[in-house]
């Protein structure tokens, strides 16, 4: 493991402003479900007992029974963590010259997305829908010069938008313009 | 068909052993990728934990298996060999 500024080749004089991942209730669903998920075999081996109880009375049975469970388990459980890397690799690190978008898609695709402050021409935050509201969560759109609507960044479900909205546009209020001069 | 129940065991050591070495994958991500702190080694530490009980209590239930013992399926069966159904002419 490498501290965060050789991760992400930050230059000298470089500081981060906000390090930020996607709201804990994101998360809070995914733990909901691997808990529905969990209790699916002691379902079924309720429903066995009462239903079928002969079932369990040979031994290959029971050893079918024991190694699905124990397969069903073991492959939820490393899902699980599977998605809990997900979570928390996806980040975005604002600093006081650029945005770094780091994309952990799946298990072999990360991606990283950098945008210089001073091209960044509009900040938009979004905050949609009953449990965002509540919990003040939402995604912050950046647009950023020469790029389309889709190649927009895209802040997911973090927290406080309308605030990282904001301190983005102070940043970009004090980051000077790049000026190119054609010769 | 006949054969033994140890059969089972080793496809299911094969599928085990598939899902862990997509667990190893998982931990070489967050090792590489990730930042060294109390957080990642506790979340590491849990869900490694996880895996070993469940390996132990699986070990527990099977460890009074006999796994000599055969199991018969598709009864009454027969296999043939299609030069047994049709002629070979020509």
């Amino acid at each position: 493991m490498e501290p965060l500024y050789n991760l992400f080749h930050l230059s000298i004089g470089e500081k981060v402003i906000l390090r930020l991942r996607r709201h804990w209730f994101i998360f809070f669903k995914r733990s909901l479900l691997f808990i529905i998920e969990a209790i699916v075999p002691l379902i079924i081996y309720i429903l066995i007992v009462n239903f079928s109880p002969d079932l369990l009375a040979t031994q290959p049975t029971n050893v079918f029974i024991i190694f699905g469970t124990s397969i069903y388990l073991l492959f939820i459980w490393v899902i699980y963590f599977n998605s809990w890397i997900n979570y928390y690799l996806d980040l975005w690190l604002i600093t006081n010259k650029q945005i770094i978008d780091v994309n952990q898609v799946d298990i072999f695709n990360r991606q990283v997305s950098k945008a210089p402050l001073f091209r960044i021409q509009d900040v938009m935050a979004e905050c949609k829908g009953f449990f965002p509201t509540l919990l003040d969560f939402g995604n912050v759109y950046i647009q950023t010069a020469g790029s389309s609507e889709e190649e927009r960044f895209v802040l997911k479900q973090i927290p406080h938008p309308f605030e990282v909205a904001n301190k983005i546009n102070d940043l970009i209020k004090y980051t000077p313009k790049q000026v190119f001069v054609r010769k | 068909m006949t054969f033994s129940l140890s059969v089972f065991l080793y496809i299911y050591l094969f599928l085990a052993g598939s899902i862990f070495l997509f667990f190893l994958a998982n931990l070489y991500n967050l090792a590489r990728y990730g930042v060294l702190n109390f957080h990642t080694l506790l979340v590491s530490f849990i869900f490694i934990a996880g895996i070993v009980i469940i390996g132990y209590f699986t070990y527990q239930h099977l460890n009074q298996v006999n796994w000599q013992q055969t199991i018969t399926i598709f009864k009454g069966f027969k296999f043939e060999k299609p030069s047994d159904i049709l002629p070979f002419t020509h």
